[in-house]
């Protein structure tokens, strides 16, 4: 007997909903996206946050349709219409086409209706302003639910605080390494040799600097000798006048070439260390310019000699391993002497000096 | 409504309807006795007869991200997939609400488990569920490389670097959504890792961050996730989908690792770089 009133209670309402739903009547998932006056979803700490909230209507919502929004977790205080509340559903609309119901507003609930009937496959847009006092990183899902004709459902989520951000963070410590090889890469030396000098020949020897660093900001290098190339302090050669060539029967001594790495730095671009290292020279420079050979031997920081800045690199070096002709910067020395040149064992001593740039 | 093999979106039967019925985690509205139900169409209308036709649930998506805390590194000492816990040796950091990270062989090809911490008894954490890759996970690990870690973090700190061991963190979602469609969690950059836009490390190209290599990239791991199974590099000019599915979730997780190595060449320096992860509710 029970079941059978129960039926009977069942159908009834089947045919009252059959009459009523002559109306269209649809309900739809739509995708709802979130902007605040920045464009953004991250509210940064929150404070008054204008939110707009966007979706595109499933079905006719009908004058007087109800929309709920809901923001949960609840925010700190009564949510509110935007200082210039602006909405847009009915391209028909003059003006703003939904009002909300200040006096139901809560701080978890924003309800309204729609003031002009809104056609399906519009797309839309509200503004409500959310006290958010969030003190710590908080996801805030904001909610809205049409009903009445047509129930359009759907949510998402504002991130307050960086609530949806990680940052990761590691070190690498810092290395360095310099060595002086002789020309072919194969040997560390500390002699380059001129032999016995003619008047007849150009006189040179060759040495390579090897440079590596993880530095970032790569490497700067200097060269200082101790003294121009003498004999024991009895004679002097003469230096080599920048940018001029040695010439045979000339006495002149200095660098007569200077080549940088053309590799082993690493491109600001790729990452690869398929970059070179630089000469100096150019503005700044005017008696010792290493770019353009060929150039005397620094024996000073100061005066004549002003520039001791060698070669360089602005991010890290990593020379292929040795040997290598491409990844090393060779020197060349070079003297040659005249008929005058006084007799003798002639020496200096040349002192690099490489740091990194971290 | 559902269980391991079935769910039922709305319920219509003929006998006993019920528009309160529930329990601890459902809730049920349904409805019996109804005759012509469905959806007729014309030019201009459209109509769906039946009681429920109207009916609609409150929409909702709860979202959360936590990160590997350094600080609260536990040694574990065993492990129960079935069981749902993880005993360590000191369960200090941890409290009920916290997330546990367990990892075992830390390192570039570390196992990983990620649970929500619902009772803990001595040094003995019971969690509601496991995820990521429980099952390879050793019931008592052999090595002194395996840890657990509270997963409420918001920074992934990969600290000092040397170029004999590759480094790593990850972090552990949580998604819960009755969106019909499901949902999908997204990730993306900032821009490189980075010192400098001119300084940043080489991300990985050829699926797996190797020791000695300058390398950084991520692998997600868990049954929801996309692209599982090798590294990816990530990207600052467009989003990478890293968890997904197409139906409700409730506390669906995955974890994503971050992994790095360096080469003697690699610049030195301090590396930062910021992953948004983005969630969208597919309803």
């Amino acid at each position: 007997m029970k079941q059978g009133m129960t039926l009977r209670s069942a159908g009834l309402i089947a045919s009252l909903i059959l009459s009523l739903a002559q109306f269209p009547a649809v309900a739809g998932g739509v995708v709802v996206t979130l902007s605040d006056l920045t464009g953004t979803v991250d509210a940064g700490n929150g404070g008054n946050t204008e939110i707009t909230t966007s979706w595109t209507s499933s079905g006719i919502y009908a004058t007087n349709s109800a929309l709920t929004i809901t923001i949960s977790p609840a925010v700190q205080d009564t949510i509110l219409n935007c200082a210039t509340f602006d909405c847009k559903f009915n391209p028909a609309a003059v003006g703003c086409d939904f009002s909300f119901t200040t006096s139901t507003m809560t701080s978890s609930t924003a309800t309204g209706v729609f003031t002009q009937s809104v056609p399906t496959s519009t797309a839309g847009s509200l503004c409500a302003l959310y006290p958010i006092s969030a003190t710590s990183v908080t996801n805030y899902s904001i909610a809205i639910l049409t009903s009445t004709s047509t129930y359009d459902f759907g949510a998402a989520l504002y991130y307050v605080l960086g609530a949806n951000q990680v940052t990761i963070s590691a070190t690498v410590p810092a290395t360095l390494s310099f060595a002086i090889r002789n020309s072919a890469d194969t040997a560390n030396t500390n002699t380059c040799a001129l032999g016995v000098l003619s008047t007849t020949a150009i006189s040179s020897c060759s040495y390579r600097l090897r440079i590596a660093t993880n530095a970032s900001n790569g490497f700067n290098s200097t060269i200082l000798a101790d003294a121009d190339l003498n004999s024991s302090g009895n004679a002097t050669m003469t230096n080599i006048v920048n940018d001029v060539a040695f010439a045979a029967g000339t006495e002149a001594y200095g660098i007569s070439t200077l080549t940088a790495a053309t590799r082993g730095v690493r491109s600001t671009t790729s990452s690869l260390f398929v970059a070179g290292m630089v000469e100096t020279g150019g503005a700044g420079y005017t008696t010792t310019t290493f770019d353009t050979d060929s150039s005397p031997v620094p024996t000073s920081t100061a005066g004549a000699n002003d520039a001791i800045l060698f070669v360089y690199a602005t991010s890290a070096v990593n020379p292929a391993a040795a040997p290598s002709l491409t990844d090393t910067t060779l020197v060349t020395h070079s003297a040659a002497i005249n008929a005058g040149t006084e007799t003798g064992n002639y020496t200096q001593t040349v002192t690099y000096r490489v740091t990194g740039s971290f | 409504m559902t269980s391991t093999n079935f769910q039922i979106l709305w319920d219509s039967v003929n006998v006993g309807g019920e528009d309160t019925s529930t329990s601890t985690n459902f809730q049920l509205r349904d409805t019996i006795g109804e005759h012509g139900t469905g959806t007729s169409t014309s030019a201009s209308y459209s109509m769906s007869a039946g009681y429920r036709v109207g009916d609609t649930q409150d929409p909702f998506i709860t979202f959360s991200i936590g990160t590997q805390e350094n600080a609260t590194e536990a040694a574990f000492t065993a492990f129960s997939n079935a069981g749902k816990t993880v005993t360590v040796t000191s369960a200090a950091d941890y409290a009920v609400g916290d997330y546990v990270g367990v990892v075992e062989n830390k390192g570039l090809s570390q196992l990983i488990a990620i649970g929500k911490i619902t009772d803990i008894t001595g040094t003995v954490m019971t969690v509601d569920a496991w995820s990521g890759e429980p099952s390879s996970i050793s019931a008592i690990p052999g090595g002194s490389d395996d840890f657990a870690y509270r997963m409420n973090g918001s920074s992934a700190v990969l600290g000092l670097q040397t170029t004999s061991v590759g480094t790593t963190s990850f972090t552990r979602t949580n998604i819960v959504t009755n969106a019909e469609s499901g949902y999908t969690i997204k990730v993306q950059t900032d821009g490189d890792f980075r010192v400098s836009t001119s300084t940043f490390f080489i991300n990985v190209s050829d699926g797996a961050v190797t020791v000695g290599s300058e390398e950084y990239g991520g692998e997600v791991v868990g049954s929801l996730g996309l692209g599982t199974g090798s590294d990816f590099a990530f990207s600052s000019t467009g989003t990478r989908t890293v968890q997904e599915s197409s139906t409700y979730a409730s506390n669906d997780r995955i974890g994503l690792v971050y992994k790095l190595s360096v080469a003697p060449e690699t610049p030195s320096g301090n590396y930062q770089q910021v992953i948004t992860y983005t969630a969208t509710a597919n309803f």
